[in-house]
């Protein structure tokens, strides 16, 4: 397929940063809403931010350095394991006092998220095989820097949002016994 | 377990893949990885209501 043979890497790496935007939307969506409807993320709802934070990192590297196979199983792997969480939290009895979004519970819009990541990434495996792997590094436009940027800043909300449930020095101490 | 440190490693994943260093932001995914499995080791510990 020549979808991208003009000028290779180019849409891809378009596409890449839609991607990474839309994760970023519903990395900071998620911690917005967990806190107003909970006022805390259950550990689960963590998890799940993890797997998206972890496949976004993925889409960061295909902006950055160019498309690559690495790149895109990272993506598909982290939301492997972010729609099994999602799956589990669909599969257990319904909290019946959890708020909606358009009909769904949170967590089933993460299980959507997660396969839509894995579903682009299996066609952009698909139709962006010419690109190849390489590490070197790429100018990056503004709209994928800014994007970048804006994934660190919503991943850094993540940590703030769980170190806020748990307590900073909460956290620190339940690390040090867990490595004693 | 530990809630915060995933999203630290993580965020320092991000940080090098911002610098276009490959290696070490692999490195530190897999790290975060290990640690997301972990974490849902200890917390998947209830049995699924699935009637097989």
């Amino acid at each position: 397929m020549a979808l991208f043979l003009q000028n290779p890497g180019h849409g891809s790496r378009q596409l890449n940063a839609l991607s990474l935007f839309l994760v970023c939307a519903s990395l900071i969506f998620s911690l917005v809403w967990q806190g107003l409807a909970a006022g805390y993320a259950c550990p689960m709802c963590g998890l799940q931010r993890v797997a998206l934070m972890l496949s976004g990192v993925g889409l960061l590297l295909n902006i950055r350095l160019g498309p690559s196979p690495l790149h895109y199983a990272m993506t598909i792997s982290a939301s492997l394991g972010g729609a099994a969480i999602s799956g589990w939290l669909a599969l257990r009895p319904a909290d019946l006092g959890a708020r909606l979004l358009l009909g769904l519970h949170l967590y089933s819009w993460a299980f959507l998220v997660f396969a839509g990541l894995v579903a682009f990434s299996l066609l952009m495996l698909a139709l962006d095989r010419r690109w190849g792997d390489n590490a070197l590094k790429r100018p990056v436009s503004l709209p994928g820097a800014a994007v970048m940027v804006l994934f660190l800043v919503a991943a850094l909300a993540s940590a703030a949002g769980a170190s806020l449930d748990c307590g900073v020095t909460a956290c620190f101490k339940q690390l040090a016994f867990a490595l004693r | 377990m530990v809630m915060v440190f995933p999203f630290l490693t993580g965020a320092l994943a991000i940080c090098y893949g911002i610098l276009g260093k490959r290696p070490a932001c692999f490195a530190l995914w897999l790290l975060t990885l290990g640690l997301f499995a972990g974490w849902a080791c200890q917390h998947l510990d209830g049995p699924l209501p699935l009637a097989l």
